[in-house]
C-alpha cells in the first residue's frame, strides 16, 4: 500500500518526537502548586466586631483633582487639568543620577533633578471638612510606565469615608537607586504644597484640609519613604549634609508601609529610626520583588516613647504578591516578564488583595485619624473581623504603647536573663538558644531581631513509641518588684511573639538505668539476647518528611502568681497555630531552594493574652501578683517555636481588647 | 518599532544588487563566524555575545562564558571556532579562534578564495585560521575595544606541473580591530574598523587585506509574548565594496530560563554563487544555548554552523 509520503518518511516524524520531547523536559521543570494547609474557613469564622465594616464607601460624593507643575510634558493630567499649579523643588540633593543617563533622562522628562514638579492626583469628599489628609507615594518600577495612578481604588474609597486621598508623582525619579531619601523628602515638599493650597483663600480645598491629622503611606521602596518622611518631620537638618535645613514638622500621626524596602536608604549609615507615629506594615508572603519581609526591621526599630497612645501593626498575607495593591503594577512583580519566571497562579486573586489593603488600610485610619477605636481589636487579633477578611492565611504582629518588654533575647547572651531582672528557665527542653531571626532569602541579611528557639520532643527514644516524657516547660519569672511598680492588673496583657519552625528535635535519650546489674554469663548472654531481639523487632524509624506534618506547633501558656495559683489557656485561643507557610512563588522547580535558605519566611505571630482571661475560678490567680509565664509543650508531641517579644501591658487601652474571640 | 521599519528599507534595497567577487583574504577574515549572525545576514557589528568579538572587538561580552562553533559548507568543509572571555579589573576580555578546513582543486588559480569556494571541493587541501585577543572599556558612555589578530592561509600549489611536488605556501598577517558601541535611540549602534594592517605575501604575491568599516544597529524589545532583535550593518571595505546585512528574530519564552527561537536574515553577498537569505534557529537552557544557522549557495549547496554556548 502506498502511504502518504509525509507519513513514510521518517524526517517529520523525527521533529514531532523532537518537539514533544523538548515539551516534556519543559512540563518537568515546572513545579507543582503545593500550599500550606488552608485553615481560613476556621480562623476567619467569626466577626466579633460589630462597627460598619470600614472597606466599605462612605457617605461622602467624591471629586478628582490634579495639582502640578501644569508644564509636565509626558503627563497630560498635569499639564493641562491642574487645579492648583505648584513650583518645582530641588531635589538634587538628595537624589543623584548617573551621568550615564543623566541627559536621556532630562531629555525624556523635560526637567532634571535641580527641577522636579510637585505633581500629585487627589480624590477628596466633597463638604466642608476639614478633612484628614491622606498621601501615597509609590515605589521603584519602569518609569515610563506612571505609577501614581495605581492607588485609585484607594483613593475612592478613602475619599468617599471623608479623607482626602493623594497619590504623589515620583514617577522621575524611578529606576535611580539610593534616591529613597528624595522620595521621602518629596513627600514632606507635598505636604508644604498641601499647607499652602489650605492657607489660600481660594481652590476647592481651601480650609477644608486639617493639618492636624496626617498620614503617609508608600509601597515598596515609598514604604520605607514614608517612615524616613516621619522621621525627617522631626529633624532640623538632613542627616547628611547639614547644609539642608529641615523645617517640617507637621502632625504626621501615622505610617502605612506596603511591601516596603528596609535600608535602602541609611541616614548616617543606620537603618532608618522612627518614633511615635501609629505605623501599619504589610506584605505578601508570594511578594516576588521584595521578596524578604524587609518591613520587619522598620516594624521592630518603632519605639513609643512620647507616652502617647500609639500602635504598629503587621498583617502578613499568605499568596499575596508585590504588585497587586497597585492597579497599574498587577502582577507584573519581575517586570513585563513576570509570567516566565513567577508562578502566577499562586497569587490571591487581585480582588482579594486590594479588598485586604482596602480593610487594613481603613480601619488603620479611621483608628489613627478618626478616632474610633473600635477597629483596633482587628489589629490584635484579626480573627476579630473574620468575616471582613478575603479568605487566606494572614499572620499578625502588634504592639501598643502600654507594651513593657519581658524578655526580647538580645538584651544579652544569658539564656537564663531578660529584661527588668526576670528568670528564664528551661525544663526537659531539647533545643533552647538564642540567635538572630534569619529572613527567607539566601545572604548575610537578617532581621536584626534575636529570639529564643526553644524545641521539645515527649518521646522517650527506644522501640515503644508510645513511651513519654515530662512535658517541656519554660518559664518566665517576673521579679514582684516589676509587677508591683508596673501596676499589673486585670486590664493588662501578656504578650507573646511565636514563630513555627520546621525543625523536629529527635526522641529524648531514655534515662539511665542505675539500678545494679547481675554479672553472671548467663545473665549477660541474656541481656544481650534480649537487644537484639529488641533490635530485630523495632520498626524502621520513618523517614522523616516535615511536608506530611500538619500538626500545627501549639502549646499551653500558664500565668502563675505569688500565691501559687496557675491558670491555663492553650495559645491558640488568641490567634492562629500553623506550620511554617509553604511559600514557592517561581515556576521553576528548585528556583526557590536556589534563591532562598527557607521556603517560608519567619512572621512571629503576636499573641496577647488578656490577664482578664485567666481570673477567677477555679484557679483564682491574681494578675496583680503574677509571678511567671510559663509554656507549657503539652499540646503537640514534638516542635521547635521561635519565641520573641515577651512582655506585658500592665494596664491595656480596654478599647484593644474589645471584641473577643472565644475560641477553644 | 518605526525606526527598526526605516532602517529596514534601504537595507532590502541593498541586498537585492549583486556584488562581485572581492580580492582579498585570508578567507577566515571574511566567513561569519557563528551561527547567530551567519542568521542575521552577518549584521553584528553592534550585537552582543561571546562570539561579537570577531565583528567588534567593543561588544566583547562581560560574561564569563565559552562557546564552540561547528560548520560544514557542502560536504568537504569544515569549520571550528572557539571563544570565551572574562574581565579583569575595569577592562574585559575576550580572545577567540577561527579555523576553516577545506579543499579546491590544485589546479584552481583562483587565489584570495571566495567564500563560495568552501562548497567546492578538489584534491588540494586548504586551510585558513583567525586568532584574536580582544580588550574593551568603557569610557564617555562609550564602549570601546581594541583587537589584535592574527590571521593565515595555507594552500598547497603544484609548482612544476607534477602532482608529487606539492608545496603549501602560507600567507600570514598581523592585523588590528578598533570599535565602539553606544546605545542610540532604544537600540545599540556599533561601530568598527576592521582587519587594519598591510598586504600579506602569499605565492610570491601580495594580496590585499579586506579592510572594511562597519556600521550597524541592533535592537531588542517585547513584541507581545515573543522576544523581537533586530540587527543591521553597512560595511564598506577597502576598494569600494558596499555591503549591507540585516535580520530580525523572535523568540520565545515560556519559562525562566528556556527559550526557543527562529531567525531569518539577507545580506548583500560577496559573490554570485552565494545566496542573500540566511535562516537560523536557537535553543536556550539556562546557562547553555544552542543556535544553527543555515546559509544557501548556488548548485543547492549549503553551509551549516551549529554553536554551542555555555555561560
Amino acid at each position: 500500500m502506498n502511504r502518504p509520503r509525509a507519513l513514510t518518511n521518517g524526517r517529520p516524524m523525527r521533529m514531532l518526537a523532537w518537539t514533544l520531547a523538548a515539551c516534556a523536559v519543559a512540563a518537568a521543570c515546572t513545579q507543582p502548586l503545593k500550599f500550606a494547609k488552608d485553615d481560613s474557613g476556621i480562623v476567619l469564622a467569626n466577626q466579633t466586631i460589630t462597627a460598619p465594616n470600614p472597606a466599605e464607601n462612605g457617605s461622602f460624593r467624591v471629586n478628582r483633582m490634579f495639582y502640578g507643575s501644569g508644564t509636565d510634558k509626558r503627563r497630560p493630567e498635569f499639564k493641562d487639568s491642574v487645579t492648583y499649579k505648584t513650583k518645582a523643588v530641588d531635589i538634587s540633593p538628595f537624589v543623584t543620577v548617573p551621568p550615564a543617563t543623566a541627559n536621556d533622562r532630562k531629555a525624556w522628562w523635560g526637567f532634571d533633578m535641580k527641577a522636579v514638579p510637585v505633581n500629585g492626583r487627589v480624590w477628596y469628599p466633597e463638604g466642608n471638612g476639614p478633612f484628614p489628609l491622606v498621601l501615597v507615594v509609590h515605589g521603584n518600577h519602569n518609569p515610563q510606565e506612571f505609577s501614581d495612578p495605581g492607588y485609585g481604588y484607594l483613593g475612592e474609597l478613602m475619599a468617599s469615608r471623608g479623607y482626602i486621598f493623594v497619590s504623589v508623582d515620583e514617577n522621575f525619579i524611578n529606576g535611580l537607586s539610593a534616591e529613597n531619601d528624595g522620595r521621602a523628602w518629596m513627600l514632606l515638599k507635598h505636604l508644604e504644597s498641601w499647607k499652602r493650597f489650605n492657607d489660600s483663600t481660594a481652590g476647592p480645598l481651601a480650609k477644608k484640609v486639617d493639618m492636624e491629622r496626617i498620614v503617609l503611606m508608600g509601597h515598596s521602596r515609598g514604604g520605607e519613604a514614608a517612615a524616613t518622611a516621619a522621621t525627617f518631620n522631626k529633624l532640623k537638618f538632613y542627616p547628611d549634609d547639614f547644609r539642608q535645613r529641615f523645617n517640617f514638622n507637621f502632625a504626621i500621626k501615622g505610617v502605612v508601609a506596603i511591601a516596603p524596602v528596609d535600608g535602602q536608604y541609611q541616614p548616617s549609615s543606620m537603618l532608618t529610626p522612627m518614633e511615635n507615629v501609629n505605623y501599619l506594615l504589610m506584605h505578601g508572603s508570594h511578594d516576588g520583588d521584595v521578596s524578604t519581609f524587609s518591613g520587619i526591621r522598620q516594624y521592630e526599630r518603632l519605639r513609643f516613647t512620647d507616652g502617647k497612645p500609639h500602635f504598629k501593626s503587621v498583617i502578613f498575607m499568605y499568596r499575596a504578591n508585590h504588585g497587586q495593591w497597585n492597579s497599574v503594577w498587577n502582577n507584573k512583580d519581575n517586570g513585563p516578564r513576570s509570567g516566565r519566571s513567577l508562578d502566577l497562579r499562586t497569587l490571591v486573586p487581585v480582588e482579594d488583595q486590594r479588598q485586604m489593603g482596602k480593610l487594613v488600610i481603613s480601619a488603620f485610619l479611621e483608628a489613627t485619624l478618626n478616632g474610633k477605636h473600635e477597629y483596633l481589636p482587628l489589629f490584635r487579633d484579626h480573627r476579630t473581623a473574620g468575616r471582613w477578611f478575603p479568605k487566606s492565611l494572614y499572620t499578625t504582629m502588634f504592639q501598643e504603647s502600654s507594651y513593657r518588654p519581658l524578655a526580647q533575647f538580645d538584651e544579652d547572651v544569658d539564656l537564663t536573663t531578660g529584661l527588668n531582672g526576670v528568670t528564664i528557665a528551661a525544663d526537659s527542653v531539647s533545643t533552647w538558644r538564642e540567635n538572630v531571626i534569619p529572613f527567607r532569602g539566601r545572604g548575610t541579611d537578617n532581621q536584626r531581631d534575636n529570639a529564643a528557639w526553644v524545641g521539645w520532643n515527649r518521646r522517650i527514644a527506644g522501640p515503644d513509641t508510645m513511651k513519654f516524657g515530662q512535658v517541656a516547660r519554660l518559664t518566665i519569672s517576673i521579679p514582684d518588684s516589676v509587677v508591683r511598680a508596673w501596676n499589673v492588673s486585670e486590664r493588662g496583657a501578656v504578650y507573646l511573639s511565636v514563630a513555627p519552625t520546621r525543625d523536629k528535635p529527635g526522641p529524648r535519650a531514655a534515662a539511665r538505668d542505675t539500678t545494679k546489674r547481675d554479672t553472671s554469663k548467663a545473665a549477660v548472654e541474656a541481656r544481650a539476647k534480649a537487644a537484639r531481639d529488641s533490635a530485630r523487632r523495632a520498626p524502621k524509624p520513618p523517614r522523616p518528611n516535615p511536608d506530611a506534618d500538619t500538626l500545627p506547633v501549639d502549646f499551653t501558656v500558664e500565668l502563675v502568681d505569688s500565691d501559687g495559683n496557675t491558670a491555663r489557656a492553650p495559645i491558640g485561643r488568641y490567634g492562629a497555630v500553623r506550620r511554617p507557610l509553604d511559600t514557592k512563588i517561581y515556576r521553576r522547580a528548585g528556583r526557590d531552594a536556589q534563591r532562598f535558605s527557607n521556603l517560608f519566611e519567619y512572621v512571629p505571630q503576636t499573641y496577647v493574652l488578656p490577664l482578664a482571661d485567666f481570673m477567677g475560678a477555679p484557679s483564682n490567680f491574681n494578675p496583680a501578683k503574677l509571678r511567671s509565664i510559663r509554656l507549657v509543650f503539652d499540646r503537640a508531641p514534638l516542635g521547635t517555636i521561635i519565641l520573641d517579644d515577651v512582655g506585658l501591658s500592665p494596664a491595656m487601652d480596654a478599647t484593644y481588647l474589645a471584641s473577643p474571640l472565644r475560641s477553644p | 518599532m518605526p525606526r527598526t521599519r526605516f532602517a529596514l528599507i534601504p537595507l532590502l534595497l541593498a541586498i537585492a544588487v549583486p556584488a562581485t567577487a572581492q580580492d582579498a583574504g585570508p578567507l577566515a577574515l571574511l566567513l561569519p563566524v557563528s551561527a547567530r549572525p551567519a542568521a542575521l545576514g552577518n549584521a553584528w557589528v553592534a550585537g552582543r555575545d561571546e562570539y561579537a568579538v570577531f565583528s567588534n572587538p567593543a561588544t566583547v561580552s562581560a560574561t564569563t562564558g565559552f562557546g564552540v562553533t561547528l560548520g560544514a559548507y557542502g560536504s568537504d568543509t569544515k569549520t571550528i571556532a572557539a571563544v570565551s572571555g572574562a574581565t579583569v579589573g575595569n577592562f574585559t576580555l575576550g580572545w577567540g579562534v577561527h579555523l576553516v578546513d577545506f579543499s579546491t582543486s590544485r589546479t584552481d588559480p583562483t587565489y584570495p578564495f571566495a567564500p563560495a569556494a568552501l562548497t567546492g571541493s578538489g584534491d588540494a587541501d586548504n586551510f585558513s585560521m583567525l586568532a584574536l585577543m580582544a580588550v574593551r572599556m568603557t569610557k564617555w558612555r562609550f564602549q570601546l575595544g581594541a583587537s589584535a589578530k592574527y590571521t593565515q592561509d595555507i594552500a598547497p600549489r603544484e609548482t612544476s606541473g607534477s602532482a608529487l611536488l606539492v608545496v603549501p605556501e602560507r600567507g600570514n598577517a598581523l592585523l588590528l580591530d578598533v570599535g565602539a558601541t553606544h546605545a542610540l535611540w532604544t537600540g545599540t549602534a556599533g561601530l568598527a574598523v576592521q582587519n587594519i594592517g598591510e598586504p600579506y605575501r602569499m605565492g610570491g604575491r601580495y594580496v590585499a587585506i579586506p579592510s572594511q568599516i562597519a556600521l550597524g544597529w541592533t535592537k531588542q524589545r517585547p513584541l507581545g509574548p515573543l522576544d523581537f532583535g533586530f540587527a543591521s550593518q553597512a560595511t564598506l571595505r577597502r576598494g569600494g565594496w558596499l555591503g549591507v546585512g540585516g535580520g530580525v528574530d523572535f523568540g520565545w519564552s515560556w519559562i525562566e530560563g528556556y527559550q526557543v527561537g527562529a531567525r531569518i536574515g539577507a545580506r548583500r553577498t560577496e559573490t554570485g554563487d552565494e545566496r542573500p537569505v540566511a535562516l537560523g534557529a536557537t535553543f536556550n537552557a539556562d546557562r547553555l544555548n544552542v543556535e544553527y544557522g543555515i546559509g544557501f549557495f548556488a548548485n543547492d549547496t549549503y553551509a551549516h554552523r551549529l554553536t554551542l554556548r555555555w555561560r
